[in-house]
């Protein structure tokens, strides 16, 4: 056993254990963890907010004379307007703004990304064969599962046709075959997250203990 | 000006779906077309939520996602924002108690904003509090944290999480359980989506969300939005189809086309 003589692997080691505590039930300990987290990280963030806006900002605008980045600054300091009574609908325009180009910037890649390369991918052989002309019944049984269980699932999301008949019956499966992708994920990734707890429980271990 | 291959095809569908959108929308809005959505169990489940939070006299929680307003998961926060419009107005027909956790600073300033439109338009003003709208860590797990510190100290009786979600999802779900809230969840990362059909009562399952605001609201523009976006869907299946026959019959032209 080799204790860490640390002071900051004691500090980690108290963090790591104070937010588990809440596995047993909410308690003070997690509470001063919880609020120091959260506290820390927000103290951070505005740390890192002022350092971009005198590099990316500031810097720019009075020492390279680049005047265009005072429209950014200026709807920044709009945001704040909402705090002044009777100016408040001035915090408006930013948000627009930025409302605007992310809707903006975001319609063209969806779709793409989204649909069509999407359909792409799944326009596949439905009877595969090899090189030399063989036939492959699991690439087929593959090819026909991707394919028609799009095609099904998809049936499940559209909204404005009532469903009945067929229809629902087609939309059911969907459904059925969403939840089996659905359990195989679980499982995947239920075990990805016990190999961040023996990460954890590695580090208190191998850091602060020292007995592996 | 030339377009860059490799999204030609993409730009003239942006196109296309584009006009096919705003007629669908032009002609539901002048009623030449008429627009009934099917049932969304997990979007009617919500009034049944914040009726039980009104009844044990606890408050409701709801989070919009974690993520931004731009980007390719920016949408998921619209649809959060427009199903966060239905829970304030529910929220204050019931006079129940609103609790909005926020990760993105952007959002903040719109969530407060919805949520403080939803008390006027329901005619109760005083209801909206300064900390109605909480902004708690722009950190993914300092956010997390600190919402489940406010569903234990709180005893939230209702959770409704719509939105982007990664790997606080679960953790978020599995504190709401805890704490015995009802809980509704929805999410297009499906990634995210087996936790809340494991941990939640109901689940709106990827697109669902984006239906929420149509379907709650009514509203003829968002329902012709929602049906054009379902012929769009009806294309891509067709495609979809014709290019594996024209694949298995030897033929690529329909694949090559959707990456020209």
């Amino acid at each position: 056993m080799n204790i860490s003589t640390s002071i900051w692997t004691w500090v980690m080691a108290a963090c790591i254990l104070a937010i588990f505590s809440f596995i047993y039930k909410e308690n003070p300990i997690y509470r001063f963890a919880e609020h120091v987290f959260v506290g820390s990280t927000a103290g951070h963030a505005i740390g890192m907010a002022v350092g971009n806006i005198h590099r990316f900002g500031w810097v720019p605008l009075t020492t390279k004379n680049e005047w265009h980045f005072i429209i950014p600054a200026i709807l920044g300091l709009m945001l704040y307007a909402r705090f002044i009574k009777g100016y408040a609908w001035v915090s408006r325009w930013p948000i627009a703004y930025l409302v605007g180009n992310g809707v903006g910037l975001s319609l063209f890649t969806s779709l793409n990304s989204q649909a069509i390369l999407q359909a792409r991918a799944t326009m596949m052989d439905l009877i595969v064969h090899d090189k030399a002309g063989k036939f492959l019944l699991n690439r087929t049984f593959d090819n026909f599962l991707l394919v028609f269980g799009v095609l099904i699932v998809l049936t499940y999301f559209i909204f404005s046709i009532p469903q009945n008949g067929p229809m629902k019956k087609v939309s059911q499966a969907g459904r059925w075959l969403m939840m089996l992708t659905f359990g195989v994920s679980f499982g995947n990734v239920v075990a990805g997250r016990i190999s961040l707890l023996l990460g954890q429980i590695s580090i208190l271990l191998t850091r602060w203990l020292g007995v592996i | 000006m030339e377009l860059v291959p490799g999204n030609i095809f993409g730009v003239w569908a942006m196109v296309v779906v584009s006009i096919c959108v705003l007629l669908v929308v032009y002609l539901t809005k002048e009623g030449k077309f008429l627009v009934k959505l099917r049932r969304i169990a997990g979007l009617e489940a919500i009034e049944e939520a914040i009726g039980r939070a009104t009844e044990m006299g606890k408050p409701v929680h709801f989070s919009p996602g974690i993520a931004d307003v731009t980007g390719d998961t920016a949408p998921q926060t619209f649809a959060a924002l427009e199903v966060l419009t239905y829970v304030t107005t529910l929220s204050a027909k019931y006079n129940a108690e609103l609790i909005v956790t926020i990760r993105m600073p952007n959002v903040f300033p719109l969530a407060q904003e919805v949520v403080r439109q939803g008390y006027l338009a329901a005619g109760k003003p005083d209801l909206f509090q300064e900390e109605t709208v909480r902004f708690l860590s722009s950190e993914q797990f300092a956010y997390i944290a600190g919402v489940l510190g406010i569903f234990t100290r709180q005893r939230v009786a209702a959770n409704l999480m719509i939105g982007a979600f990664w790997a606080e999802s679960l953790l978020m779900a599995e504190g709401g359980s805890q704490v015995g809230a009802i809980q509704v969840a929805g999410t297009a990362n499906m990634h995210q989506i087996p936790f809340f059909v494991a941990a939640c009562d109901y689940t709106l399952i990827g697109e669902e969300i984006y239906a929420g605001g149509a379907y709650l609201s009514q509203d003829k523009v968002r329902l012709g939005s929602i049906a054009s976006q379902d012929y769009v869907k009806f294309a891509l299946m067709a495609s979809i189809l014709v290019g594996a026959v024209m694949m298995t019959a030897g033929n690529d032209w329909l694949r090559v086309l959707f990456v020209k």
